[in-house]
């Protein structure tokens, strides 16, 4: 009787892959869209938030001291004479132009005032101001170029130490941390609900969709348990599910290096990582489907089952979104048996290398229960009069 | 009379002494369905309640229904709209449970086996539709397969209904294209992929053009022949005229009058002797 079953998912299948253009967008069109929008994205932040390289940054500088006259060139600053401060409107137009990216303005006597200048005194010492746009990233850049050059001098002055001046690597976070600190912020939570929301238009259709336009009372006056109805409906619906899941993954994991300007490499995580994630994805798969399916199961059309969905949705987003707040995956293994949350757990702790494999079979396992159940109460529900037959 | 006895879960019925209610055992009836005591109550909602302008929160769609259909005969329900007719031939495919009483098909019982009962029947409702995004041949092999039809009779089968009615040039064609009357034929040979000894039909040629109601009942007259009990429900009188072997007159649940045509009716029209219960239904209920 297991044929039936798969009679019925064949069918379902079928259906689903009836209009092709349909199902290839349905399939394709989240990972799609995910990998060219933070593409796209990456690239205009790329470009909007980078300074010109080839380009020398140029400082109008009002008062220019001898010192700093001649280690501008040394900074790879153009700094050109300026005779006063223009006002702002003026000094935001010159910047737009290009002529100037920033504008320093020295009190005169500079060189004379901060020879003299005893820290001890509690005078205030010499001020220095400098003018840029922080929109613009040349002005920026003239900015950061100019403060260097300033604490450059002023070490010059009085050097008494120095914090990592040398070559050596002082930040010891490894690559992969980095990656998973950035994954797990949101991945989780944007593959939970791309799952979701693109299970529910399926499963609502194969369920509702089917009692809406008499198509379920055809199936259920056949010879086949309502139970091999639920499972057939469940693993096509799954089986799509996977098929989008697996394209929202491959979209999220190539698009997150542009969106990320390079701070992430997915090349961290090894076959065994994502054979794990796999695993977890599955069952939150077929977690996810029984329970909209189960939910789809309760309304008439799928309008109605749209409606009750609603709530679901916004558990999992919440669900998705708890994770980015967890701090780091939860060792005890009972947070592994609430649903949809123990896949976000599982999740966090592959991307940051941090997970148990007893919690992860945990998570499965249970996922994997959660789903028998579903089937059997939907077995339940579509032997139910009231449910299948509600007018 | 008669009565049914129950031996080794298979259902009997004999022909019976009244006086000593002992069966008949050279007198066995040859019964294709038997229902007895059939009932069935729906709660209504509140929108059903505004809509039948009623207080009462459930209905009796069916109320204690006993009727036979002999094996190779055609037997016809007719009565009004509301009257239980499809509620009745519901419970009969096992797609809903009576609340007391059963119904015998074939020797399956609608409440202990309703899965034996779905695999013995044929069942065809304007209720139940067909998905419209596959083609006639596709659903023939897909409800084929659900009933573990072989390949080879499978085939042979779809080739004879098909042809039969005109669906082989639209074979390939979804269902969302074909025309109401092309659909109801694509329905009716569907229903027939197993081959079953017992179709139920319910208003088979409801919105049905004259041509596509005439083709309908001429292979309801077609399936008789061949020895397949037919029972049907329908307002229609010139339909039970023209095919039905025996009737049941339904009202309000119940069954008013049964029996041959010339029973029923007694020498005057149908239509005349269905009002004239009808009246007289109303009548008692007043």
């Amino acid at each position: 009787m297991k044929s039936n079953a798969l009679t019925i998912a064949k069918k379902e299948l079928a259906k689903f892959f009836s209009n092709k253009v349909s199902a290839v967008v349905s399939i394709a069109l989240p990972g799609l869209l995910i990998f060219l929008m933070w593409t796209v994205m990456g690239d205009a932040m790329g470009s909007m938030f980078s300074p010109d390289d080839t380009k020398q940054p140029v400082v109008a500088v009002v008062n220019e001291p001898a010192s700093i006259e001649g280690l501008a060139p040394q900074a790879g600053i153009d700094a050109v004479p300026e005779a006063a401060l223009p006002d702002s409107d003026e000094m935001r137009k010159r910047i737009e132009r290009g002529d100037v990216k920033a504008f320093a303005v020295f009190p005169e006597g500079f060189d004379r005032d901060v020879a003299a200048y005893d820290p001890a005194s509690g005078d205030r010492a010499p001020q220095v101001e400098i003018y840029f746009n922080s929109t613009d990233p040349d002005s920026a850049k003239a900015f950061s170029a100019f403060t260097s050059l300033l604490d450059a001098y002023e070490s010059s002055l009085a050097n008494r130490f120095d914090v990592n001046a040398g070559q050596g690597a002082y930040d010891v976070a490894e690559e992969r941390d980095i990656a998973g600190s950035v994954v797990v912020s949101i991945v989780p939570m944007l593959l939970l609900i791309l799952l979701f929301t693109s299970c529910m238009s399926i499963a609502s259709e194969s369920v509702a969709g089917e009692k809406e336009r008499g198509t379920m009372a055809t199936l259920l006056a056949t010879p086949i348990k309502r139970r091999d109805i639920a499972l057939g409906k469940v693993l096509a619906v799954t089986l799509i599910g996977l098929a989008i899941a697996a394209s929202s993954m491959l979209g999220i994991f190539a698009g997150l290096p542009s969106i990320m300007q390079g701070a992430v490499d997915m090349n961290v995580y090894g076959p065994t990582d994502y054979l794990l994630l796999v695993l977890v994805v599955v069952s939150a798969t077929l977690l996810v489907v029984v329970l909209i399916t189960m939910v789809s199961a309760l309304a008439r059309t799928t309008k109605e089952a749209g409606m009750y969905l609603t709530p679901l949705m916004i558990v999992v987003m919440l669900v998705g979104i708890l994770g980015m707040f967890g701090g780091g995956a939860k060792a005890e293994f009972w947070y592994y048996l609430v649903p949809l949350y123990n896949s976000v757990q599982c999740m966090i702790g592959i991307f940051t290398f941090d997970f148990q494999p007893v919690n992860v079979a945990v998570c499965v396992l249970s996922n994997l229960v959660y789903t028998g159940a579903g089937v059997l109460a939907l077995q339940r529900m579509f032997n139910s009069e009231r449910l299948m037959f509600a007018r | 009379m008669f009565a049914l006895w129950t031996e080794a879960d298979t259902f009997l019925l004999y022909w019976c002494d009244p006086k000593t209610n002992r069966r008949d055992e050279a007198r066995p009836v040859d019964n294709a369905i038997t229902v007895r005591n059939l009932k069935k109550t729906f709660r209504l909602s509140a929108k059903q309640r505004k809509l039948e302008h009623t207080e009462a929160r459930t209905k009796i769609a069916v109320d204690d229904l006993s009727f036979d259909v002999r094996r190779g005969e055609i037997y016809g329900l007719l009565g009004p709209n509301g009257a239980g007719k499809t509620t009745t031939l519901r419970m009969l495919a096992a797609l809903v449970k009576p609340d007391a009483g059963d119904a015998v098909v074939k020797g399956a019982s609608v409440v202990s086996d309703p899965m034996e009962v779905r695999r013995l029947i044929g069942f065809l409702t304007s209720e139940l539709k067909l998905e419209e995004a596959f083609s006639p041949d596709y659903l023939f092999d897909f409800f084929s397969e659900l009933h573990h039809v072989d390949a080879a009779v499978r085939d042979e089968r779809k080739r004879a209904l098909f042809e039969r009615f005109g669906i082989d040039r639209f074979a390939q064609t979804k269902v969302a294209d074909l025309s109401t009357g092309m659909k109801q034929k694509t329905s009716l040979a569907v229903s027939l992929v197993h081959d079953p000894g017992v179709i139920i039909f319910d208003e088979p040629t409801n919105g049905l053009d004259v041509l596509t109601a005439k083709t309908v009942t001429d292979f309801l007259a077609e399936l008789r022949s061949e020895g397949k009990t037919i029972l049907l429900s329908t307002h229609i009188f010139s339909l039970v005229e023209k095919v039905c072997d025996r009737a049941g007159v339904i009202i309000d649940g119940r069954m008013v009058a049964a029996g041959t045509l010339p029973e029923l009716t007694g020498g005057r029209s149908l239509e005349d002797a269905f009002f004239d219960l009808y009246a007289a239904c109303a009548g008692e209920a007043s």
